[in-house]
C-alpha cells in the first residue's frame, strides 16, 4: 500500500471516528465518484492504447522509408535516394505527431490512474468503517469481499504504473526479447537494430548535406537582400527620371519554394530539416541502445 | 528630444537583438542587420534639376561618404499553424558625404532615411494568403548640393496595400495587389518647386506565376496618380492627373545560381499633354557563387521613354523626367565571420534627355560590412 493511500485511509478513518454515523448518502457519493473515475481511467487507457498502435504503424512506415533510402544509396540510385529521403521526411511528421500524442495520452492515463487510486483509498476507508459498524457477520463478510476486490484493483493499477505497459515509444517494437531466444536469435535482433541505426545515420548524412546547401543558399539570399536594401535605403536606384524603384519582392522571390499554399521560406525549410535531423538522431540512439541491450543479453547467454 | 528618442530606439533594438531568437518565442527577429559602409562616387553631366535650389556651372563633382544603417524584421505574432502572422519591419540609416569639385563652394550633404512597415498575413481558406500592409517612408537631406551631384530630395511617403497570393491551380498561382500612397516632398522657402512632385496615387496589379525552379510571371497593372500642384495650363482641368498601364513578363531562375530578367511596357496618359509617354524597361538581377566563398551579385535596369508630344522647352520637371536611364551595380560579397559579410560594390548610372542632349552620370564604388547579431 502506497504512503499516500495509507494517509488517505487514516485521515478518512479519523474523520469517520470524529463524525460517526456516516450517512449512506456519503457512501453512495463515493461509489458514484469511484465509478466515474473508473470510466475516466478506462477511456484514458483506451486512448493510450490506440495512440500506441497508431505510433507502431507510423514507426514501421518510417523504418521502411529509411530502408528504401539505404537501398537506393547502396545502389547508387540518386533519384531513389531523393525519393527515399522525401518519403522518410514525410513519415517523420506523423512519427513526431504520434510521439506527442503518446506523451499526451500517457499523461492523461497517469492522471486518471492517480485519481482512481485516490478514490479507491477513500472507498476502502468507508468500507472499513462500515465493517466496524456492521450488524452481522454476513454483512461484514460481504463488505470484506468488496474491500478485497478493491485491493486487487488497486494492486493491478499500481503494477501498471510500474512497468506492465511499455509507455515509451519503441523503435521496432515488434523486435522483443523472447525467453526462448538462443544466441543466434539474439544476435540477429541486435544486428537488425544496428542496421536500422546505420540507416538513420545515412539519412542524417543526407539531411546534413541538404541543410548545408540550403544554409549557403540562404546566406547568398541575404547577401542579395543586402545589395537591394543598400541601394534602396538612400534612393540610389531612383534616377533623376520617373521610374519605379525596384521592390524587395524581386529579391525575395528566391526565398521560397512552390510547396503548399504559402511557399516555405528557406529559413523554414532549414528549420524543418533541423527538427527532422533531431528526430533521426533520437531514433538512431534508441535503436543503438536497444541493440546494446540485446548484445548484453547475448553475453550473458553465451 | 528627437535625438534622445532615436538613441532610446537604438538601445531598444540592440537589447532586442541580443535576445535569443529561437525556441518557439512569439516575438523574434527574422532578420536584423547593421551596416557600416564607405563610398566614393564621381558625378558628371549637364542635366538640370528644377528641384535643386542651387546651381553650379561645373560638369564634374565627386563625393566621399560614410554610412550607418540598420534594418530588420520582427515577427510579432505567428499562430501555431502559421496561418496568421504579424510582422514589423524597419530600415533606416544616415549617410554623411563630403562633396568636392564645385565652382562656388563645397558641400557636406547628410541624408537621413527611414522606412517602417507593419504587415498582417492571413490565410484565406485553402485559397492562399492575404497580406495587409501599412508602411511609412521618410527622408531628409541637409546641405543638398547642386547638379551634377544628384540626391533625391526629402519627402514623407505613407503607403498601404492589400496583397493576395493564391495557391497553385493546376500549376499556376495568381497574385493581386491594391495599393494607395501619397508623397509629400519637403518644400522650403528656397525650393518651393519641390511641391510639384507631391502626389497621391492608387493602383492595382494582377499577376500569374508558373514553373518550379524556373518560373515565369506575367502581370498587368493600372495606376492613377494625381499631382495636385502641377498645372496643366487648362483652366477647366487645372491639375495634372495621370493614368498609367503596365504590362510585364518576368523570368526567374532560383537554384545555386539566381537569375531574374524582366521586361515591362508602360503607357502613361495624362490630362496634361506634356507628360504623356510610352516606355519600355528591362531589369536583370543575377547572383552566382564563386570560389573562395565569394558571391557575385549584379543588378541592372534600363528604361527608354518616348514622349507622345514634343515640347519646345525643357520638360517641366526636368530633374525628374529624362528620356532614358540606365543603372548597373555589381557587388562581390564574402563572409568575414559567421555573422559578418563584407561587400565591395561598383555602381554606374546614366540618364539622358533628347532635348538639349542633357545627361547625368554617376560612377562609384563602396565597401560595406553587414553584421547580423543573430547570425545568418
Amino acid at each position: 500500500m502506497g504512503p499516500l493511500r495509507v494517509l488517505a485511509v487514516v485521515l478518512f478513518t479519523g474523520v469517520l471516528l470524529v463524525a460517526p454515523g456516516v450517512t449512506p448518502a456519503g457512501a453512495q457519493t463515493t461509489q458514484r465518484l469511484l465509478q466515474d473515475r473508473r470510466d475516466e481511467y478506462n477511456s484514458a487507457k483506451a486512448d493510450f492504447l490506440a495512440a500506441q498502435s497508431a505510433y507502431r504503424v507510423v514507426e514501421r512506415q518510417f523504418s521502411a522509408a529509411l530502408q528504401e533510402l539505404q537501398r537506393a544509396r547502396a545502389a547508387g540510385d540518386d533519384a531513389g535516394q531523393d525519393r527515399g529521403l522525401r518519403l522518410a521526411q514525410d513519415r517523420a511528421g506523423p512519427l513526431q505527431a504520434g510521439d506527442q500524442r503518446l506523451e499526451k495520452t500517457k499523461a492523461a492515463l497517469d492522471a486518471a490512474r492517480r485519481a482512481l487510486i485516490e478514490i479507491i483509498g477513500v472507498r476502502q476507508a468507508e468500507l472499513v468503517a462500515q465493517m466496524d459498524a456492521a450488524a452481522s457477520a454476513q454483512q461484514r463478510n460481504d463488505l470484506n469481499a468488496l474491500y478485497q476486490d478493491l485491493n486487487r484493483e488497486l494492486m493491478a493499477l499500481e503494477t501498471e504504473a510500474g512497468d506492465a505497459l511499455h509507455f515509451e515509444p519503441v523503435v521496432l517494437s515488434d523486435v522483443q526479447a523472447d525467453p526462448r531466444d538462443g544466441p543466434v536469435e539474439i544476435l540477429g535482433k541486435a544486428q537488425l537494430l544496428e542496421q536500422l541505426a546505420a540507416q538513420a545515420d545515412t539519412a542524417i548524412l543526407d539531411v546534413d548535406r541538404q541543410i548545408k546547401e540550403l544554409t549557403a543558399r540562404q546566406r547568398r539570399q541575404l547577401q542579395m537582400n543586402d545589395l537591394m536594401a543598400g541601394l534602396e535605403r538612400f534612393d540610389d536606384t531612383r534616377l533623376p527620371v520617373v521610374t519605379n524603384a525596384p521592390s524587395n519582392s524581386r529579391a525575395s522571390a528566391a526565398d521560397s519554394t512552390g510547396a503548399g499554399p504559402r511557399p516555405l521560406t528557406l529559413q523554414e525549410r532549414i528549420q524543418g530539416l533541423e527538427e527532422y535531423r533531431q528526430q533521426l538522431e533520437a531514433y538512431r540512439d534508441q535503436a543503438l541502445i536497444r541493440a546494446k541491450e540485446f548484445r548484453r543479453k547475448l553475453g550473458s547467454v553465451a | 528630444m528627437r535625438r534622445r528618442t532615436w538613441w532610446l530606439t537604438a538601445a531598444g533594438l540592440l537589447a532586442l537583438s541580443l535576445q535569443p531568437s529561437g525556441g518557439g518565442a512569439q516575438v523574434r527577429w527574422q532578420d536584423l542587420v547593421f551596416t557600416l559602409g564607405s563610398s566614393m562616387d564621381g558625378y558628371s553631366g549637364n542635366f538640370s534639376a528644377v528641384t535643386v535650389s542651387v546651381v553650379d556651372t561645373t560638369r564634374q563633382a565627386f563625393a566621399v561618404a560614410g554610412e550607418l544603417g540598420a534594418r530588420g524584421t520582427l515577427s510579432l505574432y505567428r499562430s501555431e499553424t502559421g496561418h496568421r502572422s504579424l510582422e514589423w519591419s524597419f530600415d533606416g540609416g544616415v549617410r554623411q558625404a563630403a562633396a568636392f569639385g564645385f565652382r562656388s563652394l563645397d558641400y557636406s550633404p547628410r541624408e537621413l532615411a527611414g522606412n517602417t512597415a507593419l504587415s498582417w498575413q492571413q490565410s484565406v481558406g485553402t485559397w492562399g494568403y492575404l497580406t495587409l500592409r501599412g508602411a511609412y517612408r521618410a527622408r531628409t537631406v541637409k546641405d543638398r548640393p547642386p547638379m551634377p551631384l544628384f540626391l533625391q530630395p526629402g519627402y514623407d511617403n505613407p503607403r498601404g496595400s492589400l496583397h493576395l497570393d493564391t495557391r497553385s491551380f493546376e500549376g499556376v498561382s495568381f497574385d493581386g495587389t491594391l495599393d494607395v500612397e501619397s508623397a509629400d516632398y519637403k518644400a522650403t522657402e528656397f525650393i518651393p518647386q519641390l511641391d510639384l512632385l507631391d502626389r497621391k496615387s492608387a493602383g492595382i496589379e494582377m499577376g500569374a506565376r508558373w514553373g518550379g525552379t524556373s518560373t515565369m510571371r506575367f502581370y498587368v497593372s493600372a495606376r492613377r496618380t494625381e499631382y495636385g500642384k502641377q498645372g496643366t495650363f487648362d483652366a477647366s482641368d487645372p491639375f495634372r492627373r495621370d493614368h498609367t498601364a503596365r504590362v510585364g513578363l518576368e523570368w526567374t531562375y532560383a537554384s545555386d545560381i539566381f537569375a531574374q530578367v524582366g521586361l515591362e511596357g508602360v503607357v502613361n496618359r495624362s490630362n496634361s499633354d506634356r507628360p504623356e509617354y510610352d516606355a519600355v524597361s528591362g531589369h536583370l538581377l543575377f547572383q552566382t557563387p564563386l570560389p573562395g566563398e565569394f558571391t557575385l551579385n549584379a543588378y541592372a535596369v534600363l528604361l527608354a521613354k518616348s514622349y507622345v508630344r514634343t515640347t519646345g522647352f525643357a520638360l517641366l520637371v526636368p530633374g525628374e523626367e529624362a528620356d532614358n536611364a540606365s543603372a548597373a551595380y555589381v557587388q562581390l560579397t564574402r563572409p568575414v565571420s559567421p555573422n559578418l559579410d563584407a561587400a565591395v560594390r561598383l555602381g554606374w548610372t546614366r540618364a539622358e534627355t533628347n532635348t538639349g542632349n542633357a545627361y547625368y552620370q554617376r560612377f562609384g564604388g563602396s565597401l560595406q560590412f553587414n553584421f547580423r547579431p543573430n547570425g545568418g
